[in-house]
């Protein structure tokens, strides 16, 4: 079923003449890993955020279960959808606890009370990222790819149809960055929607269902990751000429060499 | 004491895994205002015995015979009053400066980031140049605050991008518009009566504080520091920033400039009754985070509590430490920025 959808989707800056984003038709199903792929200041993170309702869209619009996202109320549309930015400015010390707890504020409203299925959902999400033993830890005292991993575990104790995440794997740690795409297929295998900016389309091919590039704030290509990352495709994308290798169902890329 | 503890967390109104830390520095800070309450019912020019104290309280409720006439007038007309309106600045001040920090994610913030102090101070000087009396000195700075403020605010609007940002350079420059006006009046102000009066109420002081003054704060103080008290947990999702705000659901749009206005209230009629008084907005908080963590659920009260009872111990100071009386915005300055040394020693990891 479609969970999320645009249609004639544009946005630019106030007071500035061009597009950032322009005629984005897309719609998105539940059980989906879709991955973003395109250049710096593409438009990948305006995408997400306009998705989310945080920016309003200059063209077009954005239907949640094929309802206008503005009809929608804003604790409403947190119980559907989660996101994590891409950069989390940690300014107090919260506890690692306390943050992912946070993420079921659409469930248990601002009181602060947690019901008993809140403080499952916090334990699961804490124990998926590896996060236990941080627990009582300020985040203020965690590295950036800890810290991270804290706010995809909010997401996840968020308990949302559809997880929108802005390059989760910077910052991460080797293992974490293929542990991560891991976990975030499990989440699309029970049934959610996760979609994911990256500069990674190896990762991406390995994991993804489905691969969108964007290009000049269009989508370039839209379908399954054999067909859209191609070495043609991500030398033009990339702009340099790029080799392809297939190994064992992944895909690796290394540039051309001129050798003598 | 693990049974203690079970205990302890089956009757707080918490979830099983959190300590009781908070619950116990909670009584902990509720004690320590209240010791200083009966400290400063007992200092002062004319030090009282706390059974002298007590005995005037006791025949206040009929539950003693024979009453204690000079005890009486001074417990209950100098410096009752006072304290009370102490209690009340103090956990106005530090709940204001925190929501202030939460809701501008700067631990740095005090509540006068937006101006209210500048604008109060302007009003209260032209009301004290117009010849006002006490009273529209006090609406004067009440008014001037808050015109300060939604200066601010409406600036703010008309720069482009919004956000914190929009809101941190509006309030520099309603700031810098007040400060400018204030100096305007200082300038025209009489040197001989007027300029010494308006120096003196920018230096704040809780002196001219009595049951009178006290009637028409009070209400709306107390109900603004418990609302803002149970803001708490809006604050915490406010301070992590505006996309991830909106992404669990709360409506940034809505709740920051009510936030706001709520703490600017609060500050604003702190200055009407006492002046300036700096830093306990900003070290309280801090103080606060040092005992019961960042979260705010947890330090609200607190602040709260640490604010009423630190304000009340240098006004004791201010008005017990000499013969005269020192203005209390000098004492909480200074000991603020000595206090405030010692808490930013004690901080690990993060500036909070």
């Amino acid at each position: 079923m479609t969970l999320l959808s645009c249609r004639n989707l544009g946005f630019r800056q106030p007071r500035q003449t061009g597009f950032v984003l322009e005629d984005i038709d897309l719609s998105f199903r539940e059980g989906e890993l879709v991955g973003l792929l395109g250049l710096n200041g593409a438009g990948k993170s305006t995408l997400l955020r306009l998705l989310m309702g945080f920016l309003v869209p200059s063209t077009g619009e954005v239907f949640l279960e094929e309802r206008s996202l503005r009809a929608w109320p804003a604790s409403a549309i947190a119980r559907h959808l989660a996101y994590m930015p891409q950069s989390h400015v940690a300014t107090f010390p919260y506890t690692v606890r306390r943050m992912v707890e946070l993420g079921r504020v659409p469930h248990s409203g601002l009181t602060g009370r947690l019901s008993p299925q809140d403080q499952m959902a916090v334990a699961a999400a804490l124990e998926r990222m590896g996060l236990e033993r941080f627990a009582d830890r300020p985040v203020t005292e965690l590295s950036g790819g800890e810290r991270q991993r804290v706010v995809l575990a909010r997401a996840i104790a968020q308990d949302a149809r559809g997880l929108l995440l802005d390059e989760p794997m910077a910052g991460l740690d080797y293992g974490y960055q293929l542990r991560l795409m891991a976990l975030l297929a499990e989440l699309a295998q029970e049934g959610r929607l996760v979609m994911l900016t990256s500069h990674r389309p190896e990762e991406l091919y390995a994991h993804a269902s489905r691969v969108l590039v964007l290009d000049h704030g269009r989508i370039e290509a839209d379908g399954p990751p054999q067909d859209v990352v191609t070495a043609q495709r991500m030398s033009a994308l990339y702009g340099m000429p790029l080799m392809q290798m297939d190994h064992a169902g992944n895909r690796f890329f290394h540039q051309e060499r001129n050798e003598k | 004491m693990v049974f203690l503890r079970q205990v302890l967390s089956a009757v707080l109104p918490r979830g099983p895994a959190i300590s009781v830390r908070p619950a116990l520095i909670r009584a902990v800070a509720l004690t320590g205002a209240v010791l200083s309450v009966l400290c400063a019912l007992c200092l002062g020019r004319y030090p009282l015995s706390p059974l002298r104290v007590f005995g005037v309280f006791g025949h206040l409720l009929h539950l003693s015979a024979g009453g204690d006439p000079l005890a009486q007038v001074v417990v209950m007309q100098a410096r009752l009053p006072r304290i009370l309106a102490a209690l009340l600045v103090g956990g106005a001040l530090s709940c204001g400066g925190a929501t202030y920090q939460a809701v501008f994610r700067n631990p740095l913030v005090s509540p006068d980031l937006l101006g209210v102090l500048s604008g109060a101070a302007f009003g209260a000087a032209l009301a004290i140049v117009s010849g006002g009396s006490a009273f529209v000195v006090q609406m004067g700075a009440f008014g001037g605050g808050l015109l300060a403020v939604g200066c601010g605010l409406l600036i703010s609007r008309t720069l482009p991008g919004g956000g914190v940002l929009a809101l941190l350079l509006g309030g520099l420059i309603g700031n810098a518009i007040f400060t400018a006006l204030l100096s305007l009046v200082k300038y025209l102000a009489d040197p001989m009566d007027q300029l010494p009066a308006i120096v003196d109420w920018l230096l704040g002081s809780l002196a001219p504080s009595g049951w009178h003054e006290l009637a028409w704060v009070s209400g709306p103080l107390i109900v603004l520091t418990v609302v803002l008290v149970l803001c708490a947990p809006v604050l915490d999702v406010l301070s992590l920033g505006d996309d991830e705000a909106r992404s669990l659901g709360v409506s940034v749009r809505v709740m920051r400039p009510a936030l706001i206005v709520l703490a600017t209230l609060a500050c604003a009629m702190t200055i009407s009754m006492a002046g300036i008084i700096g830093w306990i907005g900003l070290l309280v908080p801090h103080v606060a985070r040092l005992l019961v963590g960042a979260e705010h659920r947890n330090m609200m009260p607190v602040t709260a509590l640490l604010g009423a009872g630190g304000l009340v111990l240098a006004d004791t100071c201010a008005r017990s430490l000499t013969t005269g009386e020192v203005p209390l915005g000098i004492v909480t300055q200074l000991f603020g920025a000595l206090a405030f040394v010692l808490v930013l020693r004690r901080l690990r990891g993060g500036m909070a």
